[in-house]
């Protein structure tokens, strides 16, 4: 009884650790989101070429940093989860899929609109944004297999399958400016093909580039929670219902 | 647990949950006026004539176009308030079914108990 007691007096002790650092997250990114939208919309100087219209750049290019990265969790966590079979790691990987297509959603409209004024077309069919449409149809089926295929671990073993091949493309996309010597769209800014930025420009995007981070785990964090909780809840649900 | 405690509880909860909602709040306004500020540039929508200097040829002038980083900002800061309000309501749905699956555990032990308590005299009988 003692043990129970204890257990229990633990993991309120950790739920509300968790509830420390999440409401600790928001109010990071939220002084985050401030600071960065005072250095991207009035600090930092407008582009010689492309004009005020650039400083798209320091929110799309957060925004696709973010998609990768979330792609690159579905892609660790699915491995995690085929070898250790642990729910723990299926919930991680489907709360970053889930958000990878969000943010991959917004590369391709925040994308388009920055085309439009400077290409005066708002798609073109190049290589990288061909394949970052790709990459948007492979994780929208991931999500679909989760939705409408089978459930429990089968589901969720088709579904690590396809989180694993589906990141192949992630490069590609990043390096596919370089593989098919794409001239349209802008180049690498950071990175192995790096051009150059003006530096207080670069200063501002990698202020935007750790705003987004942020807000990234912040949203991983409550996402994973709710995933958690809900499937807790079914579980209650199958052995005493 | 002591009284105290509990109190001390449900007022920690409340000013988390308090923080939470001024944090998101905060948050939202600052977009909005990031949002409005650029919106009501007077330079947004090149309604105000020539500029100081003018661009060579082929090029955006600073201070045109920027409706379009005004909708960008508006379409991402949507989608993430969008994505946050699903959040929250599955949270919502999730609190109403621990609730129903609290209710049910608890009517079923009273089933118990009760039907422990109908069988007693029978056995002492």
């Amino acid at each position: 009884m003692a043990t129970l007691e204890a257990a229990k007096e633990t993991r309120g002790a950790a739920v509300l650790g968790m509830g420390m650092v999440r409401t600790a997250l928001l109010g990071v990114t939220a002084v985050m989101v401030a600071v960065t939208l005072y250095l991207g919309l009035l600090w930092a100087p407008p582009d010689a070429i492309m004009g005020d219209v650039q400083r798209i750049f320091y929110f799309h290019v957060p925004i696709a940093w973010v998609g990768f990265l979330a792609f690159g969790i579905v892609f660790v966590a699915s491995i995690a989860y085929l070898v250790k079979g642990t729910d723990g790691w299926d919930h991680l990987a489907y709360s970053a899929a889930e958000i990878g297509v969000l943010f991959a959603t917004l590369i391709l409209v925040t994308g388009s609109i920055w085309g439009k004024p400077v290409w005066g077309v708002w798609w073109q069919w190049t290589p990288q944004l061909t394949t970052s449409l790709i990459l948007w149809f492979i994780y929208l089926a991931y999500l679909l297999l989760r939705i409408y295929g089978p459930a429990g671990g089968q589901g969720a073993r088709y579904a690590a399958v396809l989180g694993i091949i589906g990141f192949i493309d992630v490069p590609i996309v990043y390096f596919s400016s370089i593989l098919w010597r794409e001239w349209l769209h802008p180049g690498k800014v950071v990175g192995p093909a790096g051009g150059s930025v003006e530096p207080s420009m670069m200063v501002v995007l990698m202020v935007s580039l750790v705003t987004s981070t942020v807000l990234f785990s912040y949203l991983l964090l409550e996402r994973y929670t709710l995933r958690k909780a809900t499937a807790t809840v079914e579980r209650m649900w199958q052995l005493h219902g | 647990m002591a009284p105290g405690g509990i109190a001390g509880k449900r007022l920690g909860t409340s000013f988390r949950r308090l923080i939470s909602w001024g944090g998101t709040i905060a948050l939202a306004a600052t977009v909005l006026a990031g949002a409005g500020f650029t919106w009501a540039s007077p330079r947004a929508w090149g309604v105000i004539g020539p500029l100081p200097q003018q661009a060579p040829a082929g090029t955006i002038p600073p201070g045109t176009k920027l409706g379009f980083l005004f909708a960008v900002l508006l379409v991402s800061w949507g989608a993430f308030f969008a994505y946050s309000f699903f959040m929250s309501r599955r949270q919502q749905e999730l609190r109403k079914e621990i609730e129903a699956l609290r209710r049910h555990l608890e009517a079923r032990e009273r089933q118990a108990q009760q039907t422990q308590s109908e069988r007693r005299p029978t056995s002492g009988a």
